[in-house]
């Protein structure tokens, strides 16, 4: 697969030069997706440095969508690396080794919107690489360190949160810029040595403040006018972690544009992982907290608020988009409707329900199984599921609730009891609902993609009231044991099984569930069915042989068949009850007996 | 004492310039004997495969076991409706030990037919669902015809890989005819024969 699309690629590639028949070569930026190009992201890096080897003047970039991929990525020189969404888009280390590795890059080379989480080293950098790591977020673990640079001065890491590292950054020469970011809950925030001035560091949030040796820059937080350096991240603990910066966050229009202003509303670069013009624009995802049917034409809806400062904003808010459909799950949705984002609640009202019942199925004849009915009907025009009713004499004994189906196992019945069977079709209108966030910039926005969310999950709401049909035809059958094909023996109860003459004989199926449950159950008993094993089958290919014997045989079973009915089928005080009242039973005749002797009783 | 042990590996080198084992991996069809097997597993054959393992007394008679799985899926029987339904699934396992003679007359010999046969041991299970499994074995015997291509030839350097790498002589493929049959008393009338024929291709390799 992906050889076909690398040929695809080149092909396209091939044609776009083509064209310049002058001999102009056009210039062009061919973007690898992951997964939809190529399953991981090192295979997608290695092809793009492949084809950008083989086709001088054409760029080529990854781009990641969200998802959680695995960590030892390494970066490939020429070739800039993306993630879709800050957020969702996750390299786990898995807790040890090095997430990306960075050795030796030329040409420019982007690392930008990933979050980075659980590694001993979140980026190395080393052997002189080109790279600007921006608009990522950075939680390897306390142990861990975030930015490991080495003899790589052509280094600037910009906009990236770094939170609850060991070492945020460690660098090696001052020509490596950190600016703009937001350094928060960390052991150490810039590791370096002594020998370095705070040259190429500012504009950065240190929360809590740093010592006083650490290097800090003039313009960073805190600072003479912001003395509290609390970034107000949205939810930086959950495991969804949302480092999106709340409304009143020191950290807003705090940077410096060192790459350009912010990319969703055009102001100076923020601090962290969402500012400057590489931060994503798709706000995080609500959750839907709770719908259900406030009357038979609303829908009550809450949701999880989206804290960031873009959205739930008491001055400039954002909105939450509704969308809806009736009887039709997923999007694209029916209906939707706009509400301010200082509410996480609403009402959706003058909404319609089914108003006619559906009509009744036709019910096929039942397929009988064990102990159950295999059931069939035709679709129902308008029906949203369907009750099966069943019973020994009428069909009102019971009632299931089938589902949206039209076939249906009836189970827990009695083999070769008839019961009567009738279908009848439900109808209940069910609205799927779902809830996105849309940031306060005011531009055009597409759930997942600009500005607004991907949907929340979906929430289904049954409204009105539910109709019913008619019953269906009526249907009388009775279950019965399955012969398999082609019907041969179990290895037990050979004897029982030809003086029974079937392997299903309810007689035979008493002696089986009585070896199950007490000969296997001990030594001796597991000795004689091995025993019984070993000489059964001869004694059952004579019975065969000789069918005029089976009667006698069976009469010489009863005995066992009865005790083993008695053993499996009653209930332990009624066997303790029928061998106590026997034991009396017995002492008495042996009393008697004793007496006669003695000739104290005539 | 070093002389002799290298003695007797130069003596073992000599002895051992052809192949003593055989180790075949095959699949196929296999088309049960059983009456109307259509009629409750939706199709008159199965897949079918295995492998066996030979040890070859001299260059053109070997003896070995030959083990097979079959599975199918189907549909049962409802003896008092007298109507197919359920759900089961069978499954089968011959167990085949056989002698082969092959019309083998140069190590370069491309084109091997060769024949076969012995005794069968076949385990069957099957298993309705919801209701439980039934299982058991019976005794039988088989036979077997096919042809034998050598593929050393297509790609020398691919078969002297094989040799030096994994010490296989020769490798060939090969198509077969299978013929198996094993009785079994069923519950409900007479026997069935389990067996059937089976139409196989595979590998063999000689080491």
């Amino acid at each position: 697969m992906q050889t076909k699309k690398t040929a695809l690629i080149l092909a396209a590639i091939i044609f776009l030069l083509d064209i310049g028949t002058a001999g102009t070569l056009l210039a062009a930026t061919v973007t690898l997706n992951v997964p939809n190009d190529f399953s991981t992201i090192q295979a997608a890096l290695d092809n793009a440095e492949s084809l950008a080897s083989a086709n001088t003047g054409t760029t080529y970039s990854v781009l990641v969508e969200p998802g959680t991929y695995p960590g030892g990525i390494v970066l490939r020189s020429g070739i800039s690396i993306a993630g879709r969404e800050t957020a969702r888009t996750i390299i786990s280390g898995g807790g040890t080794g090095t997430a990306v590795i960075a050795n030796g890059l030329t040409g420019l080379v982007t690392f930008s919107n990933f979050t980075i989480l659980t590694a001993t080293t979140g980026i190395q950098v080393t052997g002189n690489s080109t790279l600007k790591i921006m608009n990522n977020v950075f939680t390897v673990g306390l142990s861990g360190t975030a930015v490991q640079i080495q003899g790589s001065p052509n280094v600037s890491v910009t906009n990236n949160t770094f939170y609850q590292n060991g070492t945020a950054v460690t660098r090696d020469s001052n020509s490596i810029l950190i600016i703009n970011n937001i350094f928060s809950q960390n052991t150490a925030n810039i590791s370096q040595s002594s020998s370095l001035s705070q040259s190429g560091i500012d504009f950065n949030c240190f929360n809590p403040p740093p010592s006083a040796t650490e290097p800090i820059g003039t313009n960073s937080i805190p600072n003479a006018l912001v003395a509290n350096p609390d970034p107000l991240f949205v939810d930086p603990t959950s495991a969804t972690k949302d480092f999106h910066l709340q409304q009143g966050s020191p950290c807003i229009d705090a940077g410096t544009n060192i790459n350009g202003p912010d990319s969703f509303n055009g102001s100076i670069s923020d601090m962290g992982a969402y500012g400057g013009p590489g931060s994503d624009t798709i706000p995080f995802p609500v959750s839907i907290q709770s719908a259900s049917a406030a009357s038979a034409s609303s829908i009550a809806l809450t949701w999880t608020p989206n804290n960031s400062y873009l959205v739930t904003n008491t001055v400039t808010p954002g909105e939450y988009n509704i969308y809806y459909s009736l009887n039709a799950s997923g999007a694209p949705y029916q209906t939707k409707s706009s509400i301010a984002s200082t509410v996480t609640s609403t009402i959706i009202s003058g909404l319609t329900s089914t108003t006619m019942a559906p009509t009744a199925p036709v019910l096929s004849p039942p397929s009988p199984a064990n102990e159950s009915l295999l059931l069939s009907w035709s679709s129902a025009s308008g029906a949203t599921g369907y009750n099966v009713h069943y019973g020994i004499a009428s069909t009102s004994e019971n009632t299931i609730d089938a589902g949206n189906v039209t076939s249906f196992v009836l189970t827990g019945l009695t083999n070769g009891q008839p019961y009567k069977v009738a279908v009848s079709a439900v109808a209940q209108s069910t609205y799927f609902i779902a809830v996105t966030a849309v940031d306060n910039t005011g531009q055009a926005s597409t759930p997942g993609v600009d500005h607004e969310s991907i949907y929340s999950q979906e929430a289904s709401v049954p409204l009105g009231p539910v109709l019913e049909s008619g019953l269906s035809n009526e249907v009388s059958d009775f279950p019965e044991a399955i012969a398999p094909y082609p019907d041969l023996p179990n290895k037990g109860c050979f004897i029982a099984t030809a003086a029974y003459g079937f392997y299903s004989a309810p007689q035979v199926q008493v002696l089986r569930e009585f070896r199950d449950r007490y000969l296997m159950t001990s030594r001796f008993g597991r000795s004689f069915v091995r025993w019984y094993y070993r000489y059964g089958p001869t004694g059952a290919a004579f019975l065969d042989a000789h069918p005029w014997l089976k009667p006698s045989v069976r009469a010489a079973l009863m005995p066992a068949v009865l005790g083993a009915l008695f053993l499996t089928r009653t209930s332990l005080l009624i066997q303790l009850t029928v061998l106590l009242s026997a034991g009396l039973l017995c002492g008495c005749l042996r009393y008697r007996k004793r007496l006669v002797h003695s000739g104290g009783m005539r | 004492m070093i002389l002799s042990v290298f003695s007797t590996t130069a003596f073992a080198e000599e002895v051992t310039v052809r192949p003593h084992w055989s180790l075949e991996l095959k699949g196929g069809a296999f088309i049960p004997d059983v009456d109307n097997w259509s009629a409750f597993y939706g199709r008159r054959y199965t897949s079918e495969y295995g492998g066996s393992v030979a040890y070859k007394i001299t260059r053109k008679v070997e003896v070995g076991m030959e083990g097979m799985y079959l599975m199918d899926k189907g549909q049962g029987f409802a003896p008092i409706h007298q109507t197919i339904t359920g759900s089961v699934k069978y499954e089968s396992v011959p167990l085949n030990v056989f002698v082969l003679a092959r019309w083998l007359s140069s190590e370069k010999q491309f084109l091997v037919p060769y024949i076969g046969g012995g005794w069968t041991r076949l385990f069957y299970r099957e298993d309705v669902q919801n209701q439980g499994v039934v299982r058991g074995s019976t005794n039988g015997y088989h036979g077997r015809a096919g042809l034998q291509f050598l593929l050393d030839g297509i790609d020398p350097d691919a078969s002297r890989s094989m040799y030096f790498d994994y010490g296989v002589f020769h490798t060939y493929i090969f198509v077969e005819a299978e013929y198996v049959h094993a009785l079994a008393n069923t519950i409900t009338s007479g026997s069935v024969n389990l067996g059937g024929t089976s139409w196989l291709g595979g590998l063999l390799f000689e080491f």
